[in-house]
């Protein structure tokens, strides 16, 4: 085959540009660290690496979520561990309030220390974490899941909102444990109501209507049997006179006659209201299977400070420590109920995080197998290409030197 | 004698013939396209002498270009190739380049900002975690911006060097009419002779040609070449040229199409860096602006539909996270009047966003087609297929609906028989996209309702937390009558039991004083165990309220749940968790990608064509430098065989001169003899 002069020159400089550009080319990888520089290199790979690299992004989102998760539910553990002994420390003192040679003032001076438990139970019930929002609030996180009304009494005004956090793309997990389960919806050892004044009534200063108690429980058993029902009294005008509403709707009886603090039976339910209501203003008498921890407390205040040594009232004590005694129990069973829910959820927390700390590293080992340069096989490369070049280099100039005309002198 | 001297003067001659072509050889040697010549001998006709035919000399009958006409087409072939996809690599490249880049692509920056949602679905009223999603959703701006006016600048290159080489085109199109009149002219004055520079010249012009379009040639009685372009469009005929222009777009502002005369040539021209430019503009441009601007959309009116189903930290309906996809301007931008149009069409035509799952990432063009200037027809840009065809009312504003995600209203005014309006509903997406809530408080991360469960409950009845469906009417003119307060929902409801398998939905706007509902509704048949929605679910039954709430498990009469406003619900971040969720949600493509997806398709698709075209530009290059070898092998000069044919020659003409002594010699040795 013929060869032309240009073709000689114009081929050698191909190979010289084409090992550069591949020299360069592993320079970059190199460089990188990567097989893969953009994704038309291998737009299979190239495709199988974003996969792998989004799902790791979302890996990580998913155990941060989760360590978010352990950590609030392993701080909310902590407060119910609190409750717990101080509800434990309360039984302690309540059995000693039923010890028979105990004088009334003896039990005075153990109400003392039981106000003060029903103090720190309802700081534990209204906790703040550290940014200063309410543990137990639900959706309401800036304000206090309890509150203690002007006449004492503890008020629940949370709200049963629950915040969960995504812990697998098909999977989530709340975090959070609703003050109710814990302080509130408990079972109570005999069917009680509770009683409470209409936050809209206008009287100032506003009549208050007390705690309460159930006088007859036969009575208001087989009405709380047949259909739990409220009632609401509301004042006439001129407000002398009040009304008793079903809740359910219907009236239960017309203008009743007022007397401030005077006892007002129904069903079995004795109560009283003080003060000077206005007409409008509405009391509401709520029957229920369930009694407050805070309840419970005032009702156990209540008897330890006014039932004296007399014998009916130390009947009456000693039927309000059992009660009192019961309701405790159910407290502390119905924390250990949510003790589990927790403890089942960091469970299921710290598994998930165990599978995706798996995936993470299988993940990763195969994004490293796709994606990043075998730094060996790259520099033996390298180090050949560069040997071609110099050979090619080489050999040019020596067929270059080659002509005819250096002998025609 | 005489004779003698004369085949003597002929070998010199002859010699000096060949010296001075090898010579041109050496000369042009490195001359890129340049033939080799060769000096073709033919030894005289014989004269009758003594006992047969004396030969009388040599003479050169022929300086011969060495050529290869099969080759020289092919190399054009090759280069035409080679040249379309080294424009393909380079533009497109750099676009992947940029689409791919980790500081610069869209994937991490879409990644962040769900991100920070996730984050602040933990805190929600975190004001540093809400500071963070604003801050991820302006870069998400930024890079959907930047990646806008990028693909914009590149396609006013592109546009720019389209018009640089149609003039290019035409300049070489006049030089090879110039050499054909030229060459045609040389070979008349000869009488045949090959004018071998001029034909050297033409083809190495033909070659520049072929670099930028694809070329058919015929020859023309032996002499001239015609050149064709496109589909057998006429460039040069003899000495003749047809002149192509690049013309501004008429219906795309900022584009040229590629005219003969009136007649728009554009996409028949192919190969070639004109032909690929041309290629790149249609088929890659101004898909992935497109696709841009739809994902732009889908995630711009995915998140806002979203925001709005949502409460602020204030307690308020939550606002545009970005600028509406329909705002009023943007609307009017997507519809561009063709300047042709007929001088008194008055039409005003807007295009807005219906949704976003059925948009594609298509133009369209709007034609009144006749028999009346109402008569229209929509049909795909790209394919013409029609989308929808049929007559406006002669009142305004009407509207045209189509299953592409979006309508056309015309405003007012009205069109002409053969008006053509270009429509592009997600050119421009990716540049409008812009963060509107200014402050972090405004995010709607919570919902506006929240269920609840009354204490003194029996029964084992568990209510959700409840869905938002809607916050406005179906055609979005108005609030709907549950959210037409602000801080409310109107009325709150009240669910008591009557009955394990009976409820009452009732108006609890007085707490406590529970009233019925207009239109009341007691007695709703419950199912104990099974999952109770309480409410419609179509947004165009008188029941819906725009939101769904269920009761499951078993309930005991006088068993209350009750639905209010979730007023300083700032713990909420049911929102939140919903707006992550459209992450993986298939909301684009008629439902086959989500709204990462569909970048990562984008950029496996542009990456799949570049390195297609890496390949082919591979070979192509091999293709090329091989039939350029082939060629070379037979053109090229090789200075060797000149030294070799010099010192041939020069032994050659010393021959000859010798033979011219030797008749001196002769002619001298008579002369003695005689005197």
């Amino acid at each position: 085959m013929r060869f032309s002069h240009i073709q000689i020159f114009n081929q050698s400089l191909q190979s010289f540009s084409r090992i550069q550009s591949d020299n360069l080319r592993i320079q970059e990888q190199i460089s990188s660290g990567r097989k893969v520089l953009t994704p038309s290199d291998d737009p299979i790979a190239s495709t199988r690496i974003q996969k792998l690299q989004d799902e790791l992004v979302q890996n990580e989102q998913f155990q941060n979520n989760i360590q978010s998760i352990d950590l609030q539910l392993r701080a909310q553990e902590t407060y119910i561990d609190g409750a717990e002994q101080i509800l434990l420390r309360a039984r302690d003192l309540t059995v000693q309030a039923g010890n028979g040679a105990l004088s009334h003032a003896d039990r005075r001076a153990i109400a003392t220390e039981i106000s003060t438990i029903r103090d720190e139970m309802l700081s534990i019930a209204n906790a703040r974490d550290g940014s200063g929002k309410y543990v137990f609030a639900g959706y309401q996180t800036n304000s206090a899941p309890y509150t203690e009304e002007p006449d004492g009494r503890i008020e629940y005004v949370g709200d049963e909102g629950e915040r969960s956090l995504a812990i697998s793309s098909t999977t989530s997990l709340s975090l959070t444990t609703k003050a109710r389960s814990l302080f509130t919806d408990i079972v109570s050892a005999e069917n009680t109501f509770a009683t409470k004044a209409d936050a809209t009534n206008t009287a100032d200063p506003p009549a208050t209507i007390s705690v309460g108690e159930v006088t007859d429980q036969t009575t208001f058993d087989s009405f709380f049997q047949n259909l739990p029902d409220d009632f609401i009294l509301v004042f006439q005008n001129p407000p002398t006179e009040y009304d008793v509403l079903n809740r359910s709707g219907g009236t239960f009886a017309t203008s009743q006659t007022y007397v401030s603090g005077e006892e007002i039976t129904l069903q079995g339910m004795t109560f009283s209201i003080t003060g000077a209501p206005e007409s409008g203003d509405r009391f509401h008498v709520k029957s229920r299977a369930t009694q407050s921890i805070f309840e419970t407390f005032d009702k156990l205040l209540l008897g330890l400070e006014n039932l004296g040594d007399s014998g009916p009232e130390s009947v009456q004590l000693s039927e309000v420590l059992g009660d009192t005694l019961e309701n405790m129990d159910n407290t502390l069973n119905q924390m250990l109920q949510v003790r589990t829910s927790i403890g089942s959820r960091l469970n299921v927390a710290e598994n998930t995080l165990n599978v995706h700390r798996d995936v993470e590293l299988l993940n990763q080992e195969i994004l490293s197998d796709i994606r990043d340069l075998d730094y060996e096989e790259a520099i033996s490369r390298l180090s050949y290409q560069s040997f071609v070049l110099e050979a090619a280099q080489q050999s040019f100039s020596r067929i270059a030197n080659l002509s005819l005309f250096n002998f025609l002198r | 004698m005489a004779d003698l001297l004369e085949i003597g003067t002929s070998g010199l001659l002859s010699s000096q013939a060949g010296i001075a072509t090898a010579g041109h050889n050496i000369a042009n040697a490195n001359v890129e396209g340049y033939s080799r010549q060769q000096a073709i001998y033919t030894s005289q006709i014989p004269q009758r002498g003594p006992g047969g035919f004396i030969g009388s000399g040599v003479i050169t009958s022929e300086i011969r270009r060495v050529s290869d006409s099969f080759l020289t087409n092919q190399l054009r072939a090759d280069t035409e190739k080679h040249a379309s996809f080294e424009t393909f690599v380079g533009f497109v490249g750099q676009m992947e380049a940029l689409l791919a880049n980790e500081s610069a692509g869209l994937a991490t920056a879409m990644q962040s900002f769900f991100a920070s949602l996730q984050v602040a679905s933990d805190d929600p009223s975190s004001i540093s975690a809400r500071q963070q999603i604003l801050g991820e959703a302006s870069s998400l701006q930024n890079r959907f911006n930047t990646l806008h006016n990028k693909i914009q600048s590149q396609t006013l290159a592109i546009n720019e060097q389209i018009t640089n080489s149609v003039q290019n085109i035409n300049s070489i199109a006049e030089g090879i009419a110039e050499l054909n009149l030229r060459i045609s002219t040389a070979r008349g004055q000869t009488g045949g002779a090959e004018p071998n520079d001029l034909l050297d010249k033409r083809d190495i012009l033909l070659g520049q040609l072929s670099e930028l379009i694809a070329v058919k040639t015929t020859t023309q009685d032996g002499d001239a070449i015609n050149v064709f372009i496109g589909k057998g469009q006429t460039l040069v005929l003899g000495s003749q040229v047809t002149e192509i222009r690049s013309v501004s777009s008429a219906t795309r502002p900022g584009e040229v199409d590629v005219k003969v005369g009136n007649a728009d040539i554009s996409s028949t021209l192919e190969g070639g860096t004109l032909g690929s430019l041309l290629n790149i503009r249609e088929q890659v441009l101004a898909p992935t602006q497109n696709t841009l601007g739809q994902l732009a959309i889908g995630m711009a009116d995915s998140l806002n539909r979203q925001q709005k189903l949502g409460i602020d930290l204030f307690d308020q309906l939550g606002l545009n996270l970005f600028s509406d996809v329909n705002d009023p301007a943007a609307a009017l931008g997507r519809a561009l009047p063709s300047r042709n149009n007929n001088a008194d069409s008055t039409g005003v035509i807007s295009v807005t966003i219906e949704n976003v799952t059925d948009l594609r990432n298509e133009d369209y063009i709007l034609e009144f087609t006749g028999p009346t200037a109402q008569d229209y027809s929509l049909n795909l840009a790209s394919s013409g297929q029609r989308v929808t065809s049929g007559t406006l009312p002669n009142t305004t504003p009407t509207s045209i609906k189509t299953d592409q995600g979006f309508s056309i209203t015309l405003e007012s005014g009205s069109f002409n028989i053969g008006d053509q309006i270009a429509i592009q509903p997600t050119r421009n997406g990716a540049i409008e996209f812009a963060v509107q809530l200014e402050r972090p408080e405004g995010l709607a991360l919570g919902q506006p309702i929240r269920t609840g469960t009354a204490i003194h409950n029996t029964g084992t009845g568990a209510v959700s937390p409840g869905t938002m469906l809607a916050v406005r009417s179906t055609d979005d003119t108005s609030l709907l009558p549950t959210f037409e307060t602000a801080q409310e929902i109107s009325p709150p409801l009240l669910i008591r039991f009557t009955s394990p398998t009976t409820y009452d939905i009732l108006d609890n706007s007085v707490p406590n004083v529970p009233i019925d509902l207009v239109p009341a509704r007691r007695n709703q048949g419950f199912v104990p165990g099974a999952q109770n929605d309480l409410f419609p679910s179509d947004p165009f039954d008188p029941g819906f309220r725009g939101y769904q709430v269920s009761i499951n498990g078993a309930p005991s009469a006088g068993d209350e749940f009750n639905i209010s406003f979730n007023s300083s619900g700032v713990g909420d971040s049911r929102n939140a968790l919903e707006m992550v969720s459209l992450q993986s949600e298939n909301l684009m493509n008629g439902g086959v990608n989500s709204l990462t997806g569909l970048y990562s398709s984008l950029v496996q698709d542009v990456a799949t064509q570049v390195s297609q075209a890496k390949i082919d530009l591979d070979a192509a290059a091999s293709l090329r430098e091989q039939t350029k070898n082939s060629l070379n092998s037979v053109i090229g000069v090789n200075l060797d065989e000149e030294a070799a044919r010099l010192i041939q020659l020069e032994q050659a003409y010393n021959a000859s001169a010798q033979v011219i002594s030797v008749a001196r010699q002769l002619f001298d040795t008579i002369l003695n003899a005689v005197s």
